[in-house]
């Protein structure tokens, strides 16, 4: 396989484009993970199953440990990113209700998380298990690009003191601990379905956020 | 090297150095918890366990039946006695007695304090729950035990203040995202990132927790509710 490193004008018109290579790595890296783990999977078999040769793997990524964590974490970086790019439209309409923006994300995010519920359980295996992997800041990089979003919402709905970037992280863990380690809090004979699980959390969101209500101590 | 120097010196010697059951005990769940913490459940061998508390393995066996039972009692005993303390305390409150604030309050800083300094071992648990046939494990999870407990706490508090929450849930949210924020920290806040100080995310939290489970639609004013 030929793998010349720098591409030259006119290359063939079946190369591939270093995103999609990427996106092809990510994917076969996901699914590879997920099924045998983070130590059992070696770079070769991810290569092989994405049809591009290690070492392009290992120019787009530099190491394994960085494509786990980077394939675990895409999903995450690139939903909430997306969920930002959709927001602004909502400024020009009525402000919707507030639960609104908040079912919307939280749905979401639950439905994705418990997707790859495998791949994150596998990322914190292997952080607890294996060495040389350092945790990278994607995933608070997206989470900080939602506090203009939810700056703006607090003071559009003229809410309460809320520490908007601790705030944005402890809906994240909630959300995130509900899709993936609900099975282990709930009696495994008792395990709410997706549809109230949701509702209480969008609830729990819309209240926590709406301070103004304080009651007198 | 001989690997079982510890414990050949703990037998050889029966008179004035023998130690006491709940010495041993001790001794042989602080080998563990290390262990555990440092190697997983499949990693740490019930071999090593005992070599590091300077005893034999047949007395770990005698002390705990199998590798499961030491694995819960290592690992669980200091989640189930905050949680225990903390549901004795307050279980039995007046709505007079105690603000909303406090009881959320000493549930959070409580709980955060104790994963985030126990984190290895929060993590050897959900990871053996998620990648070892256990069946002690399987058959209860631990977890789940310890939020029934909890429910108690959650649906009387409700009940005192005509809160309107689902209980079992609520229960869980507030656990879970209290140990997502210890177990998630490294990734919520990267190192080389400014970091908010410890009491910043618990008041945080805490707020979270108080506003997010009152104040809904149908919530009664508090004095209603004391009767």
């Amino acid at each position: 396989m030929s793998s010349s490193t720098v591409p030259e004008p006119g290359a063939r018109r079946t190369r591939r484009t270093p995103n999609e290579v990427r996106e092809l790595l990510l994917d076969a890296a996901r699914s590879t993970f997920a099924a045998r783990g983070y130590a059992r999977s070696s770079t070769r078999e991810i290569a092989d199953a994405a049809g591009v040769s290690e070492a392009l793997l290992f120019r787009h990524f530099g190491t394994k440990a960085r494509l786990f964590e980077l394939a675990v974490l895409d999903p995450f970086r690139e939903f909430l990113d997306g969920y930002v790019a959709a927001r602004p439209a909502d400024l020009t309409e009525p402000l919707p209700a507030a639960e609104v923006p908040s079912r919307d994300y939280v749905e979401s995010l639950y439905d994705l998380l418990s997707t790859h519920r495998e791949l994150v359980m596998a990322l914190l295996a292997a952080r607890a298990y294996e060495v040389g992997l350092m945790a990278t800041p994607e995933l608070s990089d997206a989470l900080d690009r939602l506090e203009t979003l939810v700056d703006l919402e607090v003071s559009r709905r003229g809410l309460g003191a809320v520490d908007v970037p601790v705030t944005i992280r402890a809906t994240f863990a909630m959300v995130a601990a509900m899709a993936v380690f609900g099975q282990w809090l709930f009696p495994s004979d008792a395990l709410p379905p997706r549809e109230l699980v949701v509702d209480e959390m969008v609830r729990f969101m819309v209240h926590g956020l709406a301070r103004e209500a304080t009651m007198a101590p | 090297m001989s690997e079982s120097s510890a414990a050949k010196a703990g037998r050889s010697k029966p008179g004035a150095a023998r130690r006491a059951p709940d010495e041993v005990r001790r001794l042989l769940l602080e080998a563990a918890r290390s262990l555990f913490a440092a190697r997983g459940y499949a990693g740490a061998s019930t071999r090593d366990i005992a070599l590091k508390a300077g005893v034999s393995e047949a007395l770990l066996f005698r002390h705990f039946g199998t590798k499961a039972k030491l694995f819960e009692r290592a690992i669980l005993d200091p989640i189930n006695g905050f949680i225990h303390n903390y549901v004795e305390e307050w279980k039995a409150r007046s709505a007079a007695d105690h603000t909303p604030e406090a009881i959320s309050y000493a549930y959070v800083d409580g709980f955060y304090r104790l994963l985030s300094e126990n984190r290895d071992l929060v993590l050897a648990l959900v990871t053996a729950q998620a990648y070892e046939s256990i069946e002690e494990l399987e058959a209860a999870s631990p977890l789940s035990r310890l939020m029934e407990e909890l429910e108690v706490v959650a649906g009387r508090e409700a009940e005192l203040r005509g809160y309107q929450f689902d209980v079992p849930i609520s229960t869980r949210l507030v656990a879970g995202m209290v140990m997502a924020m210890a177990l998630l920290d490294e990734w919520l806040f990267p190192a080389g990132k400014r970091r908010p100080s410890r009491q910043r995310i618990v008041n945080e939290m805490v707020e979270f927790m108080l506003h997010g489970l009152a104040h809904r639609d149908a919530a009664v004013a508090p004095a209603e509710a004391s009767g």
